[in-house]
């Protein structure tokens, strides 16, 4: 087993009568009522010593790992088969929320992969989360495609401008909703009263490879006119891109459209391809190794650069990137999936680098390079 | 494919440079630019990625997206564009110690009366600055020879910190520091001063232009910035060149003449042909004379690059950035509209304001018209209508002559040197020694650019500082 940074799924010892859905998890006693979900007491006594608190009315759970992996107020869900995850924890250094599995892209590297059934009362469920959750720092929204369920999106927007105003939200959309200029200006009105940023990714300026890689035609076409729209009427929007053997010469080229023809641009993102998912299967197709495309990617930095765009390389260990590069480096694999191999040990940078992916491990692993 | 709408112009070497009005460009070489033009593709496949995605073709059933894009392109380059971000440039005296020889128009003499701003003046400026912009504020004192009334520069500085905030401003003065004295050297130390100053080349030709009594103007302005280098620090003063006949023939000499005071760091600019129809006769040297002194002096900067002296030349650099920088509007005197009151304001010594440091030149040369906006206290910036058909009249996308031109959307428009040699705002591009100038600008180092792989990558570095 590897060891990942933070641990966030939970195997309950005990038995529980708790069906499927959120709770918040309590540390101290249950204080007064929550509008928004059921409250557990979790507590850090064994057992054995107190079969009598295991009683599902009394809503205790005795775990010390759990105990000593959450702060008071944290979010769980119990997934119905004996586990709790830990859904949104104070302690991690970024939470996301999946809001949908369906999706109308069929991304070559998607993560997690869509299912196409209806499943609208997951983004219920996250409005009642982040409203009991009550965080000042983001949250991420992702899926699936979260505005594939337009006026339901907008109305999970209004339920949290009511309920957590001051809970910044960051969604993770391919955009394509946005080619319908109505629903981009219903956007752009929710983005006065909450803090919102719509993280699109953008895989290529020429259309036919963006279609390519997110598997679906005419998605370029929505999804640029998508990003034209959004920010034209105001919607901060963050840029992505993942580089692949179909896409890496583009780079500098989409850098200089998106500048060029885009506004309310806050960041560019440039992605390390993470081995999960759809990735997997794909990966000989698609995976091209950084030291192969650093002059693009230094091309694509200094094409930001000059159209005073902040740009931030994720998922990158150091070591994979010209020194040059690592100062846009980010730390930025989530901490319940990253892990440093053995290699890393008295690296001098370790503090400041990403790391691995857990999943990277086995075939898709790329060797920590030389000592920094 | 479907071919969208872009410009041309034939390189040197026979190539093409090709522009569209969203900002982009790429080059093609002949062959390619006619099958491009019959086929609305090249036979290369790289050629036409590099076409497609910057918006040159597009896929029949992506040809909308493609004209959304450009459209939005436009929009957000107008927008830059339009900012009302100005250099606000305080003249506190016209008085001058220097007779240049090119200076026809924005000086008095030492001793004459009534060319100095009025004390009572300086706190209603800066508060009139206040009311029309934001921080930072970028202040500027010009001349004449400001440092002939340190007292009033002083006054100014103190009463922009009590109005605009201590941090909150640039403070820059043009000056040809014949003046500097150890008191001023002091003071500016204590403060974030930087000091903007001319040097025309070598002792010879600087002597021969920038006249003084004593015809040491060359050793004064290298004493000066030698002192304010070692008291202040390397950045706090720059140069600024005006080329002249006599260093038409020495490009290398100018060169000399910056790394004699340790600057790496030039500007060199033609004479501008205020009040002149007829360029030769008024600056002593054509375009085309001034281009070829122009490549001779950037070849040997390169040179200078090539062996390991960090030379960088800041007209080169301006003319790289508005082509590759998105959004790079800054400098006045290379925009569309032109840089007249959106990204200049002058307030001139006698209380009147005018929208460019060559507007209150034109008042100088063609005294019945009144080319200021009013006295500094009743200014009327949107409502006076020489200003208002002055900055509509310098959108160069819609002038006879720019819209099929391949440097348009990197280009500029100058209305008051268009006022002052043909009449009126607009122009005649064909008798524009602007156009003549940038056009030449372009063309020549977008050559280089194109032809030569480590001159590209100075060239790239120069936009990217």
């Amino acid at each position: 087993m590897i060891e990942v940074i933070r641990n966030d799924l939970f195997k309950l010892s005990q038995k529980m009568d708790l069906s499927l859905g959120c709770v918040i998890l309590r540390k101290e006693q249950l204080s007064q009522e929550n509008p928004y979900l059921d409250q557990v007491l979790v507590t850090n006594v064994s057992n054995d010593d107190t079969s009598s608190f295991s009683s599902p009315l009394n809503k205790v759970i005795n775990d010390i790992d759990l105990y000593n992996s959450i702060d008071d107020g944290d979010i769980g869900m119990f997934n119905g088969r004996g586990s709790l995850r830990v859904l949104l924890s104070r302690k991690a250094n970024h939470n996301t929320l999946l809001v949908t599995e369906r999706c109308d892209n069929r991304c070559l590297f998607c993560s997690q992969p869509p299912k196409d059934r209806d499943d609208e009362w997951l983004l219920t469920q996250a409005a009642m989360a982040i409203a009991a959750f009550q965080g000042k720092e983001v949250v991420g929204i992702s899926g699936g495609e979260p505005l594939l369920y337009r006026d339901t999106f907008l109305r999970f927007l209004d339920v949290l401008s009511e309920h957590a105003p001051s809970t910044p939200l960051h969604i993770l959309t391919n955009g394509r909703a946005f080619s319908d200029p109505s629903f981009a200006k219903n956007i752009a009105l929710r983005c006065q009263t909450q803090s919102l940023i719509f993280g699109v990714p953008l895989y290529s300026a020429v259309g036919a490879i963006h279609d390519q890689l997110v598997g679906a035609q005419g998605a370029f076409s929505e999804t640029f006119k998508g990003l034209i729209n959004a920010g034209n009427s105001g919607i901060p929007l963050e840029l992505r891109f993942i580089p692949t053997m179909q896409n890496i010469n583009n780079i500098a080229s989409i850098v200089e459209l998106a500048a060029r023809c885009l506004s309310n641009l806050s960041q560019l993102s440039i992605m390390n391809l993470e081995p999960t998912g759809w990735a997997k299967k794909n990966w000989s197709d698609l995976y091209v190794e950084p030291e192969s495309y650093v002059e693009d990617l230094q091309e694509a930095v200094y094409a930001a650069e000059r159209a005073c765009l902040p740009i931030y390389l994720f998922n990158y260990p150091l070591c994979h990137l010209s020194e040059k590069l690592r100062s846009y480096a980010v730390k930025s694999i989530s901490d319940w999936k990253n892990y440093y191999p053995e290699e890393c040990e008295g690296c001098l940078l370790r503090n400041d680098c990403t790391g691995f992916f857990t999943s990277s491990r086995g075939m898709y692993h790329q060797q920590a390079r030389k000592f920094i | 494919m479907r071919l969208l709408p872009f410009n041309f112009d034939r390189l040197e070497s026979g190539d093409y440079f090709l522009s569209n009005m969203a900002g982009f460009h790429t080059f093609l070489g002949h062959d390619s630019l006619i099958e491009l033009i019959n086929f609305s593709k090249t036979s290369c496949h790289n050629d036409n990625v590099a076409l497609e995605s910057a918006l040159f073709i597009a896929q029949e059933q992506r040809a909308d997206v493609a004209l959304s894009a450009m459209g939005s392109a436009l929009a957000k380059k107008l927008q830059y564009e339009l900012q009302f971000n100005p250099t606000f440039m305080i003249v506190p005296t016209l008085r001058c110690d220097h007779t240049c020889t090119y200076c026809q128009v924005s000086r008095a003499p030492l001793n004459a009366q009534n060319y100095d701003l009025e004390p009572a003046a300086v706190p209603v400026i800066i508060s009139t600055i206040k009311k029309l912009s934001d921080a930072p504020y970028k202040l500027e004192i010009q001349g004449g020879e400001p440092l002939l009334r340190f007292d009033l520069i002083q006054q100014l500085y103190d009463e922009a910190v009590e109005q605009l905030g201590l941090n909150s401003f640039t403070f820059v003065i043009a000056t040809s520091l014949s003046l500097l004295t150890d008191d001023i050297v002091v003071w500016a130390k204590e403060r974030d001063i930087f000091f903007s100053t001319s040097l025309d080349g070598s002792a010879l030709v600087h002597n021969k232009n920038r006249i003084l009594p004593g015809n040491d103007s060359f050793q004064r302005v290298k004493d000066a910035v030698t002192l304010l280098r070692n008291e202040l620090g390397e950045d706090r003063v720059a140069t600024v060149t005006t080329v002249t006949q006599e260093l038409l023939e020495h490009p290398d000499s100018l060169i000399e003449a910056h790394l004699e005071m340790g600057l790496n760091d030039m500007f060199v600019r033609p004479i501008s042909p205020y009040g002149f129809a007829n360029s030769k006769a008024s600056i002593g040297y054509n375009m085309k004379e001034y281009m070829a002194f122009y490549e001779r002096l950037l070849d040997s900067i390169f040179s200078h690059n090539a062996a390991g002296v960090p030379l960088v030349e800041h007209s080169a650099a301006i003319h790289m950035k508005r082509i590759l920088n998105p959004g790079f509007s800054q400098y006045a005197d290379l925009k569309s509209p032109s840089g007249f009151l959106l990204n200049s304001v002058l307030f001139n010594y006698d209380g009147k304001v005018y929208g460019s440091d060559e507007s209150r030149m034109l008042q100088r040369a063609l005294g019945k018209i009144d080319f200021s906006c009013g006295l500094v206290d009743t200014i009327e910036l949107t409502k006076n209508d020489l200003y208002r058909n002055v900055v509509s009249s310098s959108f160069n996308l819609l002038h006879p002559g720019c819209e099929s031109c391949a440097y348009q959307p990197f280009c500029g428009t100058d209305p008051c040197q268009n006022i002052s040699t043909q009449g009126e705002p607009v122009g005649d591009k064909s008798r524009s020694t602007f156009c003549q100038y940038h056009m030449a600008m372009f063309r020549f180092l977008l050559q280089r650019f194109h032809s030569s792989a480590e001159y590209k990558m100075l060239l790239k570095g120069w936009a990217h500082d």
